[in-house]
């Protein structure tokens, strides 16, 4: 035994394979943590990639991160559950590291954010103790008071039932299903399945938009369900599946897409269920 | 086009735009481009009444008005220095087949097999023109250069 051959420790040795992952990077005035940069490139993308970018974006921004900081060979990889990438630096010390995406949701402040950091460092690169507080930072929302967000969840629900042909009582009544929609997202817990939560919130606004045709507020009920509907529907995943699909990440759109499609199909059965168990005889 | 044609559209538009505009403070954008995502909205929704109003199919007048929308994100996202998301989905809000999809779903529990099936080809045809206006602009955009990244 000891003498098998082993093809790829002789690759490596042959390269003069540095161990320790310090390096100093032409150009840089400061030494690079080759496994430390890879992290927060990764997470740089990966917190993208939660906030909604597309595949595009979030592997282009790592390769470019990657490559600033002197990797000669980035290879990234995404889907919408995971971020990969592995570099090869000019020595031939290399380094894979995957995070795994659990949820996604829209959050443009904080993509805006990581988008104008990643602009910035990829021009002129800091040192990496500076580049962690400045993604902490980046990560961080906007504050936004609650009581905005739901204000704003009760007068889009109320905008969309008028829009889509709804009167003022429709738009009234469409007040109240706003409301229960959004605070059911924003008291949403962490470990429910997202598909369970989108047909039981779809449900819950169902019998409520029921509720008010019955004690007389809502003349259209129709147009009272399809305020709430736009509330939850996934219109944002739809177009960015689309965008990925004919931009060649072909494994990527088709996840997004049938997620989105799995998460319409939740919301009208939800919405026919109500209509179930709250009485055809409405409609 | 007469006027009393016109009106009921340009309220619809104002509507909408609003509309729009609030959602985008759901999704978290930054206030500053709220003013940009209420215009992209509006505009978008107007394109589409137009020439739906014209008499243009479904498909081709929400192609179009998706189109724009594209456009219109590409050009403020340069502009601005954001990514193009932040303006292009939120323009296309206005036409989410929110509506037929909800009436889709009635017929099927009607059990109005008629019905269902030329609403649901509705919302279909909707989301397969919103398609073809995203799709002819991204596979343009891809090829420009990103602004404010160096090549290295």
């Amino acid at each position: 035994m000891g003498s098998v051959h082993n093809p790829v420790s002789e690759r490596t040795s042959s390269r003069n394979w540095a161990p320790e992952p310090e390096k100093s990077v032409p150009g840089l005035d400061f030494t690079v943590d080759t496994d430390r940069m890879l992290s927060l490139a990764i997470q740089i993308s990966a917190v993208m990639l939660e906030s909604g970018a597309e595949i595009h974006r979030v592997e282009d921004t790592l390769t470019r991160i990657c490559r600033a900081y002197g990797a000669e060979e980035v290879q990234a990889f995404s889907i919408p559950s995971l971020v990969a990438a592995t570099i090869t630096m000019p020595d031939g010390y290399h380094k894979t590291e995957i995070y795994r995406i659990s949820a996604i949701a829209n959050r443009y402040d904080v993509l805006e954010n990581l988008n104008a950091l990643s602009r910035r460092i990829c021009a002129d690169p800091i040192p990496l103790d500076e580049l962690a507080e400045e993604v902490d930072k980046a990560k961080t929302p906007d504050r936004r008071p609650k009581w905005l967000i739901l204000l704003c969840g009760i007068v889009a629900a109320a905008g969309f039932a008028l829009f889509f042909g709804g009167d003022w009582r429709d738009a009234l009544a469409a007040l109240p299903v706003g409301a229960l929609i959004t605070l059911l997202d924003m008291t949403k817990p962490a470990k429910l399945h997202a598909l369970a939560f989108t047909v039981l919130v779809s449900v819950a606004a169902g019998l409520l938009c029921i509720l008010t045709a019955a004690v007389g507020l809502a003349c259209h009920i129709d147009k009272v369900m399809i305020g709430g509907i736009m509330l939850l529907i996934p219109g944002l995943a739809f177009g960015t599946s689309i965008r990925e699909l004919l931009c060649g990440d072909i494994i990527a759109g088709s996840l997004r897409m049938i997620q989105a499609l799995l998460t319409a199909i939740c919301i009208a059965a939800g919405f026919a269920v109500a209509i179930v168990i709250g009485g055809g005889w409405l409609l | 086009m007469r006027l009393d044609e016109l009106l009921p559209i340009l309220w619809t538009t104002v509507v909408i735009a609003v509309s729009t505009l609030i959602y985008a403070i759901l999704m978290r954008v930054k206030l500053r481009h709220l003013p940009a995502i209420g215009i992209g909205a509006g505009t978008t929704y107007l394109i589409f009444a137009l020439l739906d109003h014209f008499g243009w199919s479904l498909i081709l007048s929400n192609a179009v008005a998706a189109l724009a929308a594209a456009v219109y994100g590409e050009i403020m996202a340069r502009l601005q220095k954001a990514p193009v998301s932040i303006y292009s989905i939120p323009s296309i809000i206005p036409l989410v087949p929110g509506g037929s999809l909800y009436y889709t779903m009635a017929a099927l529990m009607n059990g109005d097999q008629a019905e269902f099936m030329s609403r649901g080809s509705d919302t279909l045809m909707i989301a397969l023109g919103i398609a073809i206006g995203i799709i002819s602009v991204s596979v343009i955009a891809v090829f420009l250069p990103r602004p404010g990244f160096k090549r290295r």
